[in-house]
């Protein structure tokens, strides 16, 4: 027993103020180039014969107010109200998930619920919901040591995973499932419970594959097209078509890039989505090798931090949050720009603090909020100093 | 545990961001360049803009072949998929140009089999993706030969068709091209000298390189379906009147939709050039009728069984060099090549094979005009040495017969009444190397120099006696044709100048000099003055023109076929101040020179005479061109 734990932990307590600004500020550094390339690739030719740009980085600017915002609230607060309420929020997103089934298509997908002039994507705020409600319910229990008592889990993570791929929206409901392993994985779920439920879940694969209704066509295609870029030759829209140019325009940027503005792949309708999904091929091309050196740094910076806040606490909703944070930022960062580069198969999930969307912003401010929460308030514990 | 499981997170999410970082190394340091090229291709497009080939003018500029406009359409095979349905696009384009539904699904389907066996012929790694690109990216034609008519029917009821819609908006799914085919105005006029065209062919493409320029000039180089000229001036003047393609760069957006607002590069077309032939198509066409004319009348005499008649004459204006009509038999018509190639090529009469300039025949008694002028000019004669013919002629053994017993001739009369038996003692006083050596320097059995396909013909070396005799007539192997022929007459009435014909007045003018003497000349051109003129010429039965005083010879030459001879008549008019020189065969028939082949000529004279515009050219009233 230890009453005092920051004099146990590695980092002084100063030290962890430090690592909340540089968690901040390289999000706001990445959510500035964001603005920036948003605007770049908002930029349309008219009959004018001018160049044009969207209202889209405005809107943009105008959200990260609203985040900011937001971001205080939940810094200011302490992080043990989300605890209380997390399964009140895991059962209104689910409420939502529900709903937004039967709401118009929006681009032939149930994604979105239309508020106003916006749109509010559920799916953006299931992954940060359910990483307080894994860490709230994993914090004290023991039950995850034993192969049953991984049931309960498991099924708060494949309830929102079956309702978002219902959606359909893959990407997202797979960024799910890293979380939902990291957050057993450091609680102390035992190794070999852990692999037999991932062998489990890659022998359920093809099954899922080829079962019908399960996958749509064309996100087989992305899939094929994705193992055999070669083979594919039926839609010009989901198919190799939309990798092979992201692809041209990252590399076709080189060491330096061609300036901002300057990229010609985006310019000219050649990169679709290539304000939210596909904004790092614009940021490639236009600043080349260097510019995501420093955005991947600049990532590495944010998840390690995050990974370090998770080390230095000793509370352990806390700490679980932390790591769930953490690994969802990391889940998105490396699937995302793992598909503009042809590493992925295409899957519709954004770049943190970088694509173009409200929720999607608001989801990883909040995120951001409850990490820098939990580095700053220092709440005692009585516990032995690790998880079982 | 908790310490160790959190640094093992961190290893695999370091781990997974380094193999971005190094598939981003890749990318945009080791493959830049080569995607850097590709993102330009992406943006940038290139257009042809269609070229016209030049006219074949004849002398007076009478067009004979000329280049008219007609429409191909052109599908995206790929973006066709994309429409409602196939057929029902096919059905209502069908509609629009008022053709049968099925017949353009058969051609869709047909350029969807030609599109795979193109890419067919690429490395097996690289045929999915050829295959992928010429669906996707280059428009098969489908229709061809469309009018005016048809592509404004098209232009107005293309909003009507069934659309292939990207990202929600329309995209073309077919283009529509002008391209120029190749009109014969001269339909079976000279078409051998005019030509014919045909698809460039793969030698052409690979190994002489047409795909990337054609007469050192890149804009001229060929597309795979472009026709190249394939015969006659067609052939020989390619590089003149082949024109260049004019090009168009721009931007392009991912629909392949031209940027219009960011500016674009022109390069005009440069049509091909006119090509004006020396031909007089007035003359051509009375060359062509009166050798047709005669060869219905031999064709009559003609036994079941023997090869077929032909024919070619020549009028040549020995002072340039121009052929103003080259007439061979049979003929073809230009604008029927497409339609009935096989055919064609295929009949046993040969219409294909150019006469006058390829057929190459002994020159018979035409020949002893070489053995009189080496003979001559050599000094071993004289205009005055006789020899006496009493029809036979001993050889040694083997006794050869005259036409006649033409009694003791000296050479003018010898030359009228084409007398063997003085040929043969001339022929071997002088001998078979001085024959040959003259023959040549007439130039014959070498090749013209003319600007079409011709056959060089051939000069026996000098052999045994028996040969010596043989040569002295012209039989045996010594092989002419008829221009040679037109041309060597040309060399007599000009005293010695021999042209280099041409059929194209772009040609520069070449000429070569056979040192004679004026007087012993003389002697020459009397006798052949008087086979059309003399008492007793061979050719003043049917070669006499009222009028027209005119030299010439006529020859009668055996064939492998027993009483089957090549007639010969050539020599040149007026007699005075001679203005042409002709020279006209008729292969396989039963008759000789004077009989068969001087109606031909007689007739041309006769109705050049009776034509205001030709007439100048045998020193008649009227305009000489």
């Amino acid at each position: 027993m230890n009453l005092q734990p920051e004099d146990r932990s590695l980092l002084s307590s100063r030290t962890v103020r430090q690592i909340d600004w540089v968690i901040l500020g390289s999000a706001l550094i990445i959510c500035t180039l964001g603005v920036l390339f948003i605007w770049s690739a908002s930029f349309q030719l008219e009959q004018d014969g001018d160049w044009h740009a969207s209202s889209q980085p405005l809107r943009q600017v105008m959200w990260l107010g609203v985040c900011l915002v937001i971001f205080v609230v939940i810094v200011a607060v302490p992080y043990t109200v989300f605890m209380r309420l997390s399964y009140l929020f895991y059962a209104i997103i689910m409420a939502l998930l529900v709903g937004v089934l039967f709401v118009p298509e929006i681009q032939h997908v149930h994604r979105w619920y239309r508020i106003g002039g916006t749109l509010f994507q559920p799916g953006e705020f299931v992954k940060v919901i359910l990483v307080i409600t894994l860490a709230r319910y994993l914090m004290y229990r023991e039950s995850y040591r034993t192969l049953i008592g991984l049931a309960a889990p498991l099924v708060l993570a494949l309830a929102p995973m079956v309702l978002v791929v219902k959606e359909p929206d893959i990407g997202t409901s797979l960024t799910l499932l890293p979380i939902l392993f990291a957050l057993l994985f450091t609680a102390g779920a035992r190794r070999a419970h852990l692999a037999t439920i991932i062998v489990i879940g890659i022998a359920a694969l093809p099954v899922l594959y080829y079962t019908p209704h399960v996958l749509k066509d064309w996100q087989r295609e992305r899939i094929i097209a994705f193992v055999n870029p070669e083979s594919h030759t039926q839609d010009i829209r989901y198919g190799s078509y939309q990798v092979m140019n992201s692809v041209t325009a990252v590399a076709s940027g080189g060491i330096a890039g061609r300036g901002w503005g300057q990229g010609t792949q985006h310019l000219f309708d050649f990169i679709p989505a290539d304000q939210t999904d596909f904004i790092f091929a614009v940021y490639a091309e236009e600043w080349g090798f260097l510019g995501t050196l420093l955005l991947l740094f600049l990532y590495f910076l944010i998840i390690t931090c995050g990974l370090s806040v998770a080390k230095s606490t000793r509370e352990p909703f806390g700490r679980l949050v932390a790591v769930g944070v953490s690994v969802m930022w990391a889940t998105q960062v490396v699937i995302n720009i793992g598909m503009t580069v042809q590493l992925m198969p295409v899957t519709g999930i954004p770049l943190p603090f970088m694509s173009y969307g409200g929720s999607s912003l608001l989801s990883s401010f909040i995120a951001l909020g409850l990490l820098v929460s939990v580095g700053r308030h220092r709440i005692p514990v009585l516990a032995d100093e690790d998880f079982k | 545990m908790f310490q160790k499981r959190l640094a093992v997170i961190w290893l695999v999410i370091t781990l997974g961001m380094f193999v971005i970082l190094c598939k981003l190394f890749y990318l945009q340091v080791i493959r830049a360049d080569a995607y850097r090229k590709r993102a330009e291709s992406n943006i940038t497009y290139r257009d042809d803009i269609e070229t016209s080939r030049g006219r074949i003018l004849d002398r007076n500029g009478e067009v004979l072949a000329q280049d008219e406009t007609e429409y191909d359409v052109r599908v995206y095979l790929e973006r066709l998929d994309h429409t409602t349905d196939r057929l029902a696009w096919c059905r209502e384009f069908a509609k629009l140009v008022g053709m049968d539904a099925s017949a353009l699904a058969a051609n869709v389907e047909a350029s969807e089999q030609r599109v795979v066996e193109l890419a067919m012929r690429a490395p097996e790694a690289r045929r999915a993706k050829d295959l992928l690109y010429l669906r996707k990216r280059v428009p098969q034609p489908v229709l061809t030969r469309l009018d005016a008519d048809a592509r404004r029917r098209i232009d107005l009821g293309a909003d009507a068709l069934p659309q292939c819609l990207d990202h929600g908006k329309p995209i073309p799914v077919f283009e529509v091209h002008d391209s120029a085919r190749r009109q014969y105005k001269c339909g079976s006029l000279a078409p051998h000298i005019v030509g014919y065209m045909g698809r460039v062919n793969d030698r052409e493409w690979n190994e002489l390189g047409y795909r990337f320029s054609f007469a050192g000039e890149e804009a001229k180089k060929f597309q795979p379906s472009d026709l190249i000229g394939r015969t006659g001036v067609e052939a020989s003047y390619e590089a003149d009147l082949r024109g260049a393609r004019g090009m168009i760069f721009g931007f392009k957006d991912a629909r392949l939709r031209p940027i219009a607002g960011l500016p674009s590069t022109r390069i005009e077309p440069v049509p091909g050039q006119d090509v004006t032939l020396t031909l007089d198509a007035r003359l051509q066409r009375i060359a062509e009728e009166s050798l047709d004319r005669q060869l219905a009348a031999l064709e009559r005499n003609r036994h079941a069984g023997d090869p077929h008649l032909a024919g070619a004459v020549v009028v040549f204006d020995p002072r340039t060099g121009d052929v103003l009509a080259a007439a061979s038999a049979p003929r073809y018509d230009l604008n029927m090549v497409y339609y009935k190639y096989e055919d064609l090529a295929n009949d046993p009469r040969r219409p294909f094979f150019h006469r006058a300039t390829l057929g190459a025949y002994p020159l018979g008694s035409v020949f002893k005009i070489v053995v009189a002028t080496a003979g001559l000019e050599e000094g071993v004669l004289t205009g005055h040495t006789e020899f006496t013919c009493s029809r036979t002629f001993d050889e040694g053994g083997r006794v050869r017969s005259c036409t006649a017993a033409h009694g003791t001739v000296e050479m003018s009369r010898a030359i009228e009444q084409s007398c063997n038996v003085y040929f043969w003692n001339a022929g071997l006083v002088v001998g078979g190397a001085r024959m040959q050596s003259w023959a040549n320097a007439f130039g014959l059995g070498r090749k013209t120099g003319v600007d079409v396909a011709e056959a060089a013909g051939r000069i026996p070396s000098p052999g045994g006696r028996a040969d010596t005799l043989n040569m002295a007539i012209g039989q045996g192997e010594t092989l002419v044709t008829p221009l040679q022929a037109a041309r060597f007459m040309g060399a007599l009435a000009l005293d010695g100048v021999l042209a280099e014909p041409r059929f194209a007045t772009t040609k520069p003018q070449r000429f070569e000099r056979v040192e004679l003497h004026p007087d012993r000349l003389g002697v020459i051109r009397w006798g052949m003055h008087d086979v059309v003129e003399g008492s007793r010429g061979t050719a003043r039965a049917n070669g006499r023109v009222e009028g027209l005083d005119y030299a010439a010879k006529t020859g009668t030459a055996q064939t492998a076929h027993v009483d089957l001879y090549d007639a010969w008549f050539a020599g040149f008019a007026p007699f005075r101040d001679p203005r042409v020189s002709f020279a006209c065969v008729i292969e396989n028939t039963r008759g000789h020179g004077g009989t068969d082949a001087t109606p031909v000529v007689k007739e041309i004279f006769e109705r050049m005479m009776g034509d205001p515009k030709l007439a100048g050219w045998i020193g008649g009233r009227g305009g000489e061109k």
